[in-house]
């Protein structure tokens, strides 16, 4: 497909034609990134150097409401609620999109999940690849790379101070270019060049690295180690790496309201917290932290993998740089990789 | 796009109270409001559904009425958690929901023409009993039904009329047990997986099932392996915590498999497969 | 003498006693600027023992938190746990042994007498993305930054945990052991407190409503915090449900005030709260206010005196009761 070239003082412009649709884009809020529907394209900042921001909630928001009821003698009417807006999401980062892509497979599987799924076809993904990749970042280590085109309609790549390079990947993305005018012209060969080289120049900044060979066989082989002990002894189960992680998909489901009327909803959840597994009995299968670390590190490189097709892991590292007490993916792995190998 | 997460309207049409106590089982008798919805909701023996009440919650049941029993459903709940509380505190004419049905059958057409040993403790009887009434229904297609049921009181025992009258008719071999003496109790006292190496059931030709307690199973099984059942004659089924009840929220996850879609029926050899955090 | 090295010394010669199981410290963390806890059950383990201004953690956390098997009666039956705390840190012991939370006989203590820990994400956003680990030192009133074979030296107040820049009690107020100096105690007036009382109540208002909104109820906060330890906590109740599981507004304020609330007369202001978020909320400013309240209307301040019973589980009667009916 095409590649074309947009001046980076036309950006705004590029945005305002992104008509009809709700624009969701990066802000800064007390120095942390954070996507938003905004009206007003000027707040728009591509900060490059923090993006803990989640971004799954584009097609898997926290709050979902499945459906309202209104119950009465007769029983219970049930409303299906959905509304799903038209929505561009602009800004996100390669690794982002692929694990839109991770997750589709799940929500397709064997019961297809319309509130997921509806959202997803009504979402067009502008990506903006890495050019200052951090020291959390690992996606080469699990098939991806900063200037990744997997899920994407669009991506944008710095190529100088001044201008973009904007690769058109699907009909969805082409269909954003044709509204926007003349505000993006043609890229030239060297354009071409240079977007290349930034893609390079960022892959070789990534210096964090983790050995997948065989992980899947390796992982469940380790399933009796003591080694998950030790590594589970400083988590606190805290949370913050599942609601952070893009490719972390659980969640509960609620009823809100009172017996006469109210609405079920789903919200995320988190495999990590004690309660997620407990029955009604108060029996809990995964009691100790370390298990449940065990399940989180086997759903990801063992289960899905086999199930799906997808490592459920994108190398962004959020899960590395928000844990509070240094919950390492990269190094979780490589000591259970040790620890078989002794 | 269908809608997975919408339940079916659905109405209580009996109740059976088998047993009483803090933990109380009762059997609910169910019909959808709309008998349209007879014609998809095709359930097997073995699945499950999610029963519940708008603005309380929903809780995977196993629907313990064979398909051969036509028109309603049968549910066998016990007093549990917030959910199965709000339940049985209605009575009959009471609206509730039913979404599914969910999850793997046990494979009855397989099993034709052999003999079928389903094992049950406590309210694990409950997911056997679609098997048992199927084969009574179906009972030129299969070699026999023998049913090994034990509880920790005679007050624990669920489903005793329907026990009594298939012991009375000889449609089914039934050994009943309880794990300690009791008043009036004339039959065997001690632990179902020992009843069942008491009782020394022939491996041929059979397929035994089980379900109760997780520690019971654990044994059951072991005990059938050393009476000489194939991995491929064996089978159980298994609980656990679900809430969307289609293999996306994760919460019934064990080793590769969510049980709500992938089980909750399992083989010998797939549930070896599982790893142990369950 | 080095503080790292007198730690170690002494680490060694407490986890060789008989009646001491473990002990809870810090160690190097897998990249860059981070440290991790760690449990050692070994002496000849104290060497991966550090004490740095990198030292973020407040580990008695880990002595409410269950399911951590060997710190469980069952594991260590009536052995001892010895752990490493700053200043603030050592304050929780102090209102855990108060209000039978878990005792300090159970403990051997050592303290340390902190020059403040850093911001983590104030150096790191100053030296960004750095992978090997990464060292950091006091000199006179700077730090001396190691990171990727380079030597800087910074004020200190410019990378100052905020905390630590208004700390009053940085001498651990409990101990069986010293490392460092004594460092006098200072009087808490609470400054920073002033300028959020200054505003009005639709100012007050609308700034928490803005911060509530960005909070993801992933109950962080709660987990890192040495008192949160309720095991049936109102969070996690179904029956009745005191707070939605849904994120809106008004359920995360409700979750944040009543927390603060919780936490008045008891938060030993460790900051871990505000620390541990990741969505930048600024939970201190909730605690510190609370903290102010108590010590004007009751003359209380959490965990210093190793003496005092729980401000909440008694009374004087010349206690405030504006608000009793």
């Amino acid at each position: 497909m095409d590649t074309l070239r947009l001046t980076k003082d036309k950006l705004n412009d590029f945005l305002k034609s992104i008509s009809d649709v709700q624009l969701m884009a990066p802000i800064v809020k007390n120095g942390r990134t954070s996507f938003e529907i905004i009206e007003n394209p000027d707040a728009v900042e591509l900060n490059l150097d923090d993006y803990t921001a989640t971004i799954k909630k584009a097609a898997f928001p926290q709050n979902e409401t499945l459906f309202a009821y209104c119950s009465g003698k007769n029983g219970s009417e049930i409303k299906d609620v959905q509304e799903m807006p038209k929505t561009v999401v602009f800004g996100i980062r390669p690794c982002d999109a692929k694990a839109f892509v991770i997750l589709d497979s799940l929500f397709k599987g064997d019961y297809e999940d319309p509130y997921y799924l509806k959202r997803r076809e009504a979402t067009v993904l502008i990506g903006h690849s890495c050019s200052e990749p951090t020291n959390r970042c690992f996606c080469p280590s699990v098939g991806g790379s900063p200037a990744g085109q997997e899920g994407l309609d669009l991506l944008f790549t710095d190529i100088s101070d001044s201008a973009y390079a904007v690769e058109v990947l699907t009909d969805q993305g082409k269909a954003i270019i044709d509204s926007a005018g003349d505000v993006l012209t043609k890229a030239d060969e060297a354009d071409k060049v240079k977007c290349d080289e930034a893609a390079k120049a960022a892959l070789n900044k990534i210096r964090r690295s983790v050995n997948l060979e065989n992980i899947h066989e390796l992982l469940p082989s380790a399933f009796n180690s003591d080694v998950w002990k030790e590594i589970g002894n400083k988590c606190i189960g805290c949370g913050i790496c599942t609601y952070n992680c893009p490719t972390c998909h659980c969640f509960d489901i609620q009823d809100e309201g009172c017996s006469a009327a109210g609405r079920r909803l789903r919200v995320w959840d988190g495999c990590m917290y004690p309660e997620f597994t407990v029955h009604a009995s108060g029996e809990n299968p995964r009691k100790d932290r370390g298990d449940r670390i065990r399940n989180r590190m086997l759903h990801k490189f063992s289960f899905y993998p086999q199930n799906l097709g997808y490592v459920a892991c994108v190398g962004c590292g959020r899960c590395i740089e928000l844990c509070p007490v240094n919950e390492d993916l990269i190094e979780i792995l490589n000591k259970v990789r040790e620890a078989v190998n002794e | 796009m269908s809608n997975p997460y919408i339940p079916y309207s659905a109405v209580i049409k009996d109740l059976r109270q088998e047993t009483e106590g803090e933990r109380a089982i009762k059997t609910f008798t169910v019909d959808f409001a709309d008998k349209k919805v007879w014609n998809e909701f095709a359930q097997k023996p073995g699945q499950c559904a999610m029963v519940g009440i708008p603005g309380v919650g929903e809780s995977m049941i196993s629907i313990c009425s064979s398909p051969t029993q036509t028109g309603y459903l049968q549910f066998s709940i016990m007093k549990m958690g917030k959910v199965t509380t709000a339940l049985h505190e209605l009575g009959v004419g009471s609206a509730i929901t039913v979404r599914g049905p969910y999850g793997t059958p046990f494979p009855v057409d397989d099993w034709k023409g052999k003999k079928i040993l389903t094992i049950g403790g406590g309210i694990g009887l409950a997911p056997l009993r679609p098997i048992i009434n199927y084969v009574l229904h179906n009972n030129k297609d299969y070699k026999g039904l023998d049913i090994i049921y034990g509880a920790r009181s005679p007050q624990d025992l669920v489903f005793m009329e329907e026990l009594e009258k298939m012991k009375k008719d000889g449609s089914a071999g039934i050994n009943l047990t309880v794990d300690a003496e009791a008043d009036g109790w004339n039959n065997n006292v001690g632990f179902v997986p020992q009843y069942l190496l008491d009782l020394k059931p022939s491996p041929e030709n059979t397929i035994a099932v089980t379900c109760g307690p997780p520690i019971m199973i654990k044994f059951v099984l072991q005990n059938l392996v050393e009476l000489g059942f194939g991995d491929e004659q064996i089978f159980t089924t298994l609980e656990n915590r679900m809430k969307c009840g289609i293999g996306k929220c994760g919460k019934c996850n064990v080793g590769g498999v969510y049980v709500c879609k992938d089980g909750p029926v399992f083989s010998y050899d797939k549930f070896k497969l599982l790893l142990p955090d369950m | 003498m080095d503080a790292t090295k007198q730690l170690r010394e002494a680490a060694e010669e407490i986890l060789a006693r008989e009646d001491v199981a473990c002990l809870i410290g810090y160690e190097q963390g897998s990249y860059g600027f981070r440290v991790q806890p760690c449990i050692l059950t070994d002496p000849g383990q104290t060497d991966r023992l550090i004490i740095s201004p990198l030292c973020v953690n407040n580990l008695t956390n880990y002595l409410t938190l269950e399911q951590i098997g060997p710190l469980t009666k069952e594991a260590i039956g009536e052995q001892k746990i010895a752990i490493v705390v700053k200043g603030c840190d050592s304050r929780a012991i102090t209102v855990l042994n108060a209000e039978n939370g878990f005792s300090r006989d159970r403990l051997v203590i050592i303290g340390v007498s902190s020059p403040g820990v850093v911001d983590i994400s104030k150096i790191e956003a100053r030296f960004p993305n750095a992978v090997s680990p990464a060292e950091v030192t006091v000199k006179e009133n700077n730090f001396v930054i190691s990171c990727e074979g380079e030597t800087s030296s910074i004020p200190q107040n410019e990378l100052l945990a905020s905390k630590c820049q208004r700390c009053k009690n940085a001498m651990p107020t409990v101990y069986d052991v010293l490392i460092g100096e004594e460092q006098p105690a200072k009087e808490d007036v609470f400054e920073d407190v002033a300028a959020a009382e200054a505003q009005n109540i639709e100012e007050k208002a609308a700034k928490w409503q803005e911060e509530f909104s960005r909070c993801i109820r992933c109950y962080a906060c709660r987990n890192a915090c040495p008192l949160c330890y309720c095991s049936d906590c109102m969070l996690d109740r179904l029956r009745p449900q005191f707070i939605r599981r849904s994120v809106t507004a008004v359920d995360n304020s409700l979750f944040h005030i009543t927390r603060a609330f919780h936490l008045a007369g008891r938060c030993i202001e460790c900051g871990e709260c505000e620390r541990v978020c990741p969505q930048s909320i600024p939970l201190m400013d909730l605690n510190r206010k609370l903290a102010k309240d108590v010590k004007e209307l009751f003359d209380y301040e959490a965990g210093i005196d190793p003496e005092a019973k729980p401000l909440f589980g008694t009374f004087k009667t010349e206690d405030s009761d504006e608000g009793i009916l």
